[in-house]
Formats: structure tokens, sequence, C-alpha cells
């Protein structure tokens, strides 16, 4: 009886132990990034559908990615295939205020990993006609005029907060500001 | 010199060989060259179209953008974990951010395993286990705690379909597996909107409608448990949408036999004869063959016209009491549960973010009807044409209010009353002082707000709930949950609250009555006092998730239960009694205890690929450190409660402390799949019979423990079988003739009760689209 019960248990518990050295052997998968190409045409509808002061645009549409991020790669296969407003060309950068002049960029992307230091770009972007994007939600309260926001269902969108979008002289076209959530 | 000759042809093959194999290898170079080449040009095709669809990518329109995923294309197990779950808040979320521990089972792995009814199917759900109540009826258990008992909320396409007279609800052939679209469950307390039932988990049967096909369906689904059918069931389904109308209606019936096994059942002559116990003795084994009839029929009626919705259900359930045997060794008792569901709701979109939905709900149910002794009683005391023996009407209006403040806060407040009244006729109440309530209602208020703040999702319910029978109640809940990227977790905190229904108080026993003498000198019990507190059950739980793929994904979860003042339907007997009348005799009642409760783990895995999925999930309770009630613990046989004796404190009684699932889904074509599925079941503890003599009362009960058992099941299925819309599945449940039994979660002096054996299982599915573009 008790040989039985020992067998029976000594089963069950390799039963269990190929059980879970399967659950973790069997898929040692990598996690995947996260998709930007969809916020990527997003900055770019932000190009075509916010307007910036006149004169502020130089000859070439400034986009400055803060942080290492895969979005750079995402907006320089964008700027190959479109144009901004006014047929003018996009010119993706790779921004750190401590070092490069922000101040020429008409779009900042604020990557999440840089989140806790955009203070360095909102000081430094004051009034001027700069739109600071933050890929991080919630970012609206901390001076990103825009932060994405990936709703529980997938769907991506985008907070914008008024304020600072006249603050920084800009202005949105109802349409696109339709699709987002203001703050 | 013949050596030589062997050599020199030897060599020349080998030279021929080398050269041919050269040819052919140079042919295979310029093969796989042109192949190259091809893949190349076609490479340069596809970064061409890459390039010219990521152009319009760019291009698309605003309009567009309002559905635009955050991610590429979702796999089949993305849009699995990401599926809205509408039983756990007002507003549907997906599973991972929804404050609830979930489990979502859809059509594909019902249709798949070729499932005899919702027991095969919910078998697998994490820390899910059946067992045996009264009669023979078989009832659920949630995280090794008793939850058929009213605690365990079950609606079908979110309408309550618990009985609520003794709040039982049984499972055998019951609800419509055939019919079921997937089925929302969740494996802990039910949001504040539910209340009540949704004490220890929720199940959300959402059946088919005319958006998830179009058109007429019928279906068999037939079994053999050794010789003979021991199974069939016909269902039949017909449902079309219009532009903002869309009517459905399914059937569902058929007969199945609990088992084939042997099984002891008690005697009561009284039922067909003037004989007495005396004549016949306590019981006796007899097999269940054609003698455990599980009879349903259910259908559902269901309109939808814009935003106004009627839905219908009709459910008449009969099962066979194998307990009890009549002189003649027959099991001649048969109870049927008839229920009529009623809901009429229409949505008022008072601006685009506020809505306020009235429901109301009737429900005419009768719990105990047929061939029963107390059925006849009621014909006789009222007269009535029919031969109902409790009669129970529920009216129920709702109202929900809910407004999106913004896309961060939802908040919806409601108001939720009831009104029982029912007919009982059971000759028992003659043995309690005064009487009983026959009606009896409730209001609750409640009120939910989810918060979407930047860190984390917050969930805050509260639901007060107010009669004049019991003191007010207000059950609290609370829930963060936090997705990032391939990771969540969730932390919940629930205090649940239920009220007594009608049938519980009705048979309730508060430990008091009278004993007096009558004109023979005998001593007698009589004017039992009734007497039933609600329950209140905390739960505390914590998920955590990982996606390591978007073929696979892993959740853990931890909980604690504690449930105060449980109510729990158990054998009473006391010395007076049993010096007064015998040693068994006694009364089954309802009675609060003080407080039990469970901990434990839930692991669940999935992997879902095209060639199909391996479902795998693990759980564990532990009552270590929790309080216990000698009605569910594992102690040595007694009747009397005060003289048990707690043999094994790490267990409950029926319910198995580890058990592992195992679902396998093998696409060998795409319309033709393999699905394999089993359970590991750990040791359980439970009563049975102990004959201990050849006499007649030579008979007592005794603790015994089932040791790690398993069941194997697999199922072969054909899509579009000679012709479209022609399906048909053959497979075996039990493969090793396990005979898994359930065993009685209280002490309730029923022996094991076989389930099942080995079954052949055949189904055949003919579905008709009305019109085939929009057919699924």
């Amino acid at each position: 009886m008790i040989y039985l019960l020992r067998k029976y248990k000594i089963l069950y518990l390799k039963v269990l132990l190929m059980a879970i050295v399967f659950l973790f052997m069997a898929h040692p998968t990598q996690a995947q990034d996260p998709e930007y190409r969809a916020q990527s045409l997003y900055i770019y509808k932000f190009s075509k559908y916010i307007f910036w002061p006149k004169g502020s645009l130089g000859n070439t549409f400034k986009i400055g990615v803060f942080g290492n991020s895969p979005i750079y790669k995402e907006l320089e296969i964008m700027a190959s295939l479109k144009k901004a407003a006014n047929d003018i060309d996009f010119e993706i950068l790779k921004v750190d205020p401590e070092t490069d002049d922000i101040s020429t960029c008409q779009i900042i992307y604020v990557a999440s990993s840089k989140s806790r230091q955009i203070s360095e770009i909102t000081d430094i972007a004051g009034d001027k006609p700069i739109l600071v994007v933050a890929e991080r939600e919630g970012m609206g309260s901390r001076g990103a005029t825009i932060s994405f926001i990936v709703l529980e269902n997938g769907v991506l969108k985008f907070e914008i907060n008024m304020d600072l979008l006249e603050q920084h002289k800009l202005e949105i076209a109802d349409e696109l500001l339709k699709l987002g959530f203001k703050i | 010199m013949r050596t030589t000759l062997y050599l020199v042809v030897f060599g020349m093959l080998v030279n021929l060989t080398i050269k041919v194999l050269a040819q052919e290898d140079t042919t295979k170079q310029d093969e796989s060259f042109k192949y190259l080449f091809k893949q190349s040009e076609r490479k340069k095709e596809k970064v061409k179209k890459d390039t010219i669809s990521l152009s319009d990518f760019y291009d698309m329109s605003l309009e567009e953008l309002q559905d635009l995923k955050a991610t590429g294309v979702s796999s089949e197990l993305e849009e699995y974990i990401n599926s809205l779950i509408s039983v756990s808040t007002q507003k549907s979320l997906p599973s991972r951010y929804s404050p609830n521990i979930v489990t979502l089972v859809t059509e594909e792995e019902i249709e798949s395993m070729g499932a005899r009814d919702l027991i095969d199917v919910l078998r697998l759900v994490p820390g899910f286990h059946f067992a045996q109540d009264s009669k023979g009826n078989v009832g659920l258990g949630i995280r090794g705690n008793w939850a058929a008992e009213g605690k365990v909320l079950i609606m079908m396409n979110g309408q309550e379909i618990n009985e609520h007279y003794n709040a039982h609800t049984y499972f055998g052939n019951h609800f419509p597996v055939d019919m079921i679209k997937r089925i929302e469950i969740i494996r802990g307390p039910g949001s504040a909107i539910h209340g009540g039932f949704a004490e220890f988990g929720v199940i959300n049967i959402v059946t088919k409608k005319p958006e998830d096909f179009s058109g007429a369906e019928v279906g068999l689904n037939q079994g053999a448990m050794g010789e003979g059918v021991t199974r069939g069931k016909f269902n039949m389904y017909l449902g079309n949408k219009w532009k903002n109308f869309d009517l459905s209606f399914f059937m569902t019936a058929g007969s199945a036999q609990r088992s084939n096994r042997q099984h002891y059942a008690f005697f009561n002559p009284t039922i067909d004869s003037a004989a007495t116990i005396d004549s016949v003795g306590v019981g006796a084994y007899k097999s269940l063959a054609g003698e455990s009839d599980l009879d349903n029929f259910m259908s559902n009626f269901d309109l939808n016209w814009g935003n106004f919705s009627f839905s219908s259900i009709l459910d008449y359930y009969a099962t066979t009491d194998v307990t009890t045997l009549n002189s003649k060794k027959e099991r001649p008792l048969k109870y049927g549960y008839f229920s009529m569901y009623n809901q009429f709701m229409y949505k008022f979109r008072i601006t685009p973010k506020l809505t306020i939905t009235p429901k109301l709900n009737f429900n005419v149910q009768t719990p105990v009807e047929e061939n029963t002794p107390y059925a006849d009683a009621l014909l006789s005391e009222n007269d009535r044409v029919d031969t109902l023996a409790i009669a129970v009407m529920r009216a129920r209006l709702r109202l929900d209010i809910n407004y999106n403040v913004s896309h961060r806060v939802n908040i919806l407040a409601g108001i939720d009353n009831f009104q029982d009244n029912a007919d009982n006729a059971d000759t028992i109440s003659a043995l309690y002082a005064g009487k009983p309530p026959n009606n009896y209602s409730s209001t609750a208020f409640y009120g939910e707000a989810i918060f979407r703040l930047p860190v984390f999702h917050l969930f805050a319910g509260v639901r007060y709930e107010t009669n004049a029978q019991y003191e007010s109640a207000f059950s609290p809940r609370i829930g963060i949950t936090k997705k990032f990227n391939k990771f969540h977790m969730k932390f919940l905190a629930t205090d649940a609250y239920r009220l007594p229904t009608l049938g519980n108080i009705y048979y309730s026993f508060d430990g008091t009555y009278q004993i007096d003498t009558n004109a023979q000198g005998q001593a007698y019990i009589h004017d039992l006092g009734r007497g039933l507190e609600p329950e209140k059950t905390l739960v505390l739980e914590a998920e955590a998730g990982y996606q390591f793929s978007d073929k696979t994904f892993m959740t853990v979860n931890i909980f604690d239960m504690t449930i105060r003042d449980p109510i729990v339907y158990v054998f009473y007997q006391d010395e007076n009694i049993k010096t007064i009348y015998n040693e068994n005799a006694g009364i089954e009642v309802y009675r609060n205890y003080e407080k039990s409760g469970t901990r434990g783990f839930e692991i669940d895995f999935r992997f879902q690929d095209k060639w199909g999925f391996l479902n795998a999930n693990y759980s564990y309770y532990s009552v270590k450190n929790k309080p216990k009630i000698d009605a569910y613990s594992v102690s040595n046989f007694n009747r009397i409660e005060s003289e048990r004796k707690l043999v094994n404190e790490n267990y409950l009684l029926a319910f198995p402390r580890h058990k592992l699932n195992i679902n396998w889904l093998y696409k060998i074509k795409p319309n033709f799949t393999v699905n394999v599925n089993s359970s590991f079941i750990g040791p359980r503890y439970g009563y049975d019979v102990d004959i201990f003599g050849p006499g007649k009362y030579d008979v007592t009960g005794k603790l015994i423990k089932r040791r790690f058992t398993y069941l194997v099941n697999f199922f072969f299925r054909y899509e579009n079988l000679f012709t479209d819309g022609l399906s048909a599945g053959l497979g075996v449940n039990d493969v090793f003739n396990k005979g898994l039994d359930y065993l009685q979660p209280y002490f309730g002096l029923q022996p094991p009760l076989p389930g099942p054996s080995r079954e052949i299982k055949f189904t055949l599915k003919y579905q008709l689209p009305f019109n085939k573009k929009n057919s699924k």
C-alpha cells in the first residue's frame, strides 16, 4: 500500500516537474519591441495638421528625437517617403539638449527612457514654436504638448495640452483634434 | 587478377558516380542560384511593394486613424488575450486590464474538445472542480471552496440564471454547450455591479448571436458508456440580422446518464409502499445505468432593435434522485427544475458621454417538482392544476447610469431592487416554529469608477445593500491593474456580501428546538428555530502575467479567501435527536458557521500557433492558517459535529489541493483537428458507507481518501465534411476509464457519486448561412 502510494506520488511529481520544465523550456522567445510605425504616422500627421507660425520654419522640417528609440528609424523611413507641409523635406535628428541646439526643431520627440528629463527639453522650448511629443502617456502635465496613449483595446491615441499648444503659438486643425483627448 | 579487375571496375564506378554527383551538384547549384536570384527579384519586388504600401500607409486619412492600432497585426494569441471581457466591469476591457482574474473559453476550444456538457469545459478552468450536492446533483467548487450554494453567479448573455430559491445551480447535461460562442469566467468575486451570488466567481455564457452567425444550424451530440447510447442531445439555432434589428432563437433538448457504475443508495420504502425501513434495511449498491437521468430542455429567444433588447430563456432540468431507493430497489424520484427568465432592456443615450439603462427582469422558477411527495402535498393543499412543490417569482428592476467623464474616468451608478415571492408546500415546515417568510425584497445602491491613471488603472466600487430582514451591508471593492509592454499585474481586494435566499431561510436552523412528549409517552422534537445571517467573503488577489512572444502567454496569481458566517447546507444531529429518534436521525439544514476559507495560487499558460494551441494550468489551495469549519473539514465520520476529530488539516472535503489541466489542439489540416485534454487530479477526501457486517443495519460511514487520478479525453473533428457547413466529430472521454467520482464537500452522509465512465462521443453539426457573403 505504502509502496503504491509512493509510486503514484513519484509519478505525480514527475508529471508536475515535466509540465513545469515544459512550460519554461518550450518558448524562450524574446519580447518584441513595441511598434513605432503608428507613432511615426501620427507625427507625420502632426506636421500636416498642426500649424507653425509664419517664419518659424526653415528649409527643412526638423524632428528631433531625444533618447535612444526605434522611432528614429521609422521617422527616417517616413522622411524618405514624405514631405512636410509646403513641400519641404523632413530632417530627422538625434538630439541631446545638453549638447545640441534644439530650438531649431519643429517637433521634439521624447522617448520613454528620457521621460524624467523632459524638463531639460521644455525649459529650452519655453514658448518657442516647438511641439514636444512624449512617447509616455500622462506627460501632458509635465510639459509635453502631446503625449501618446494606447487605449485598452490597443488603439493609439494622443492627449493634447491646449494651453501648452497656445503657449508655443501652435494651432491644430479640428479634424486632427477630434482624434485626440484634450487635457 | 580478379581483385585488380574488381578494383578497376569499382574505381570506374566511383569515378562515374562522382561525376554524376558533381553534375547533379552543378545543376543543383544552378537551380539554387536561380532560386536565389528569383528570391532576390522577389525581394526587390517585395521591397518595392512594401515601399509603395508604406507610402500609402502615411497617406491614411484622419478618419482611418480612428482605429489605428499601436502595434502591428495581432497574432491569434494576442487577439485572444486582448478580447474584451464584458462581465468584469461596466466598460468592456481586455483581460489584462480588467480588475479580476479572468479566463476566457472560446467556441473553438469547446467545439474542438467535443464537450458533452459544461462540466467538460469548466473542469479545465484553473481552480474549478466539481463535487456532489444533495440528491446526487453536481455543483461547482472554486479554489477549494464549495460554491454551488449560491456562491457563484451564472449568467447567460449577461442575464442571471441562478436558481434563486435554494441558490443551488447544478451541472451535468444542463447548459447548452453546443450553442456557446464564448464563456467569460471570473475566478474570484465579481464586481460591485453584480453583488449577490458573485461571491467566489462569475460564469457568463455568451451564446451565438446573429452578429456571429446569420443562418440556421442543427446539431446532434451523442455518447455511449458501456453498452448502448447513454446520451443524446439535439440542438438548433436560427438567427438573422437586419439593419438595426436582429432576432435569434436556439433550443437544445436531450437526455444523458450521470454514470453506469455502481452506487450505494439509501432505502426509503415509504415512497411506493407501506413497507418500513425494517423490511429493507439501510441501503444497497445498484448500477446507475438507466437510473441516473439528466434531462434538459433549454431555449433562448433574443431580440435587439436599436437600443432596445428583449431576451427570454427557458430552462428545464430534471435529475433522478440517485441517492434514494424504493422498496423494489428502484430509483423512482425525479426532481425537476423549471425556470423562465425574461429581460427587457433599453439603453437611453442622453449624450455621447451619458447613458441610462433600465433593465427589468421577471423570472419564474419551480426548483422542485415532478413526482416527489412534496409535489403531491402542494397539489392537494392549494388545489393547483400542476404539480409544483415550490414556486418562486422574482421581479427585478435595475437602473444603470454610466457617465464617461473623460477618456480617463468612467463612472457607473446604479440601483438594483428585487422582490421574491414563493410558495413552498414542503411538509418539513411543520417541524419549525413560526412561519417562514414567503416574500422578500432587497435594494442595492452601487457605484463603480474606473480611473485610467498614467501609472496604472484604478477601479473602485461599492455596493450598499438594504432590506427589511437584515442589517444594511456595505461591500467595497478596489483594484489596481497595470500593463507595460508585455507584462501586466493586478492587485485586487473585494468584500462580497450575499443575502440568504428564501429557501435558505425556509430550511435554516439556529440550533434551538423544543422537546415534548406525545400522548403515547414518546418524546419528540418540535418548534425548530429558524435563523440565518448573510455571509461575507473577503478576497485578496494578485496576478502577474507576461507575454513571452506573440504565441506564448502566462499568468500567475495568488489568492486569499475568507468567508465570514458562511451559509452551509449540512446534516445536523445532536445527542437529543440521537436519543429520542435513532442513531441515524437528523435533519439537513442551512446553518451559519463562523469562518472558512482558502489561499493558494494558479498558473495559466497558453501557447497558440497556426498548428493549434497548447494550454496548461495548475492550481493549488491550502487551508493552513485559515479558519476551518466542521462541515467542510476532513474529520473522522461522526454524525454529531462536536464529536468529530480533525484528520487532515491541509485539505477540505471533496476538493484536490493540486490540479493540473492540459488542453492540446493540433490542426492536422485547417479543417481537421485533434484535441487531447487531460486533468491530473491530486488526492481528495470524502465520506463513504462502511458496511461492517451482514446485518441490515450493519452500515455506518467512514472517511475515505481518493488517491491521485487523471482523466484523458481525445476528440477528432472534421469541418466541411462532404459539403460546406457540415462538421462531424468523434472521440473518447476518460480513455483510461478512471471514472472520476464526485465527493461530497460537506458533511452530508452521501457516498461518492460515480462520474461517467469511458464514453465514446459523436457530434454532428450543419450550418446553413442565410447570406454566404456575410456568414463567418
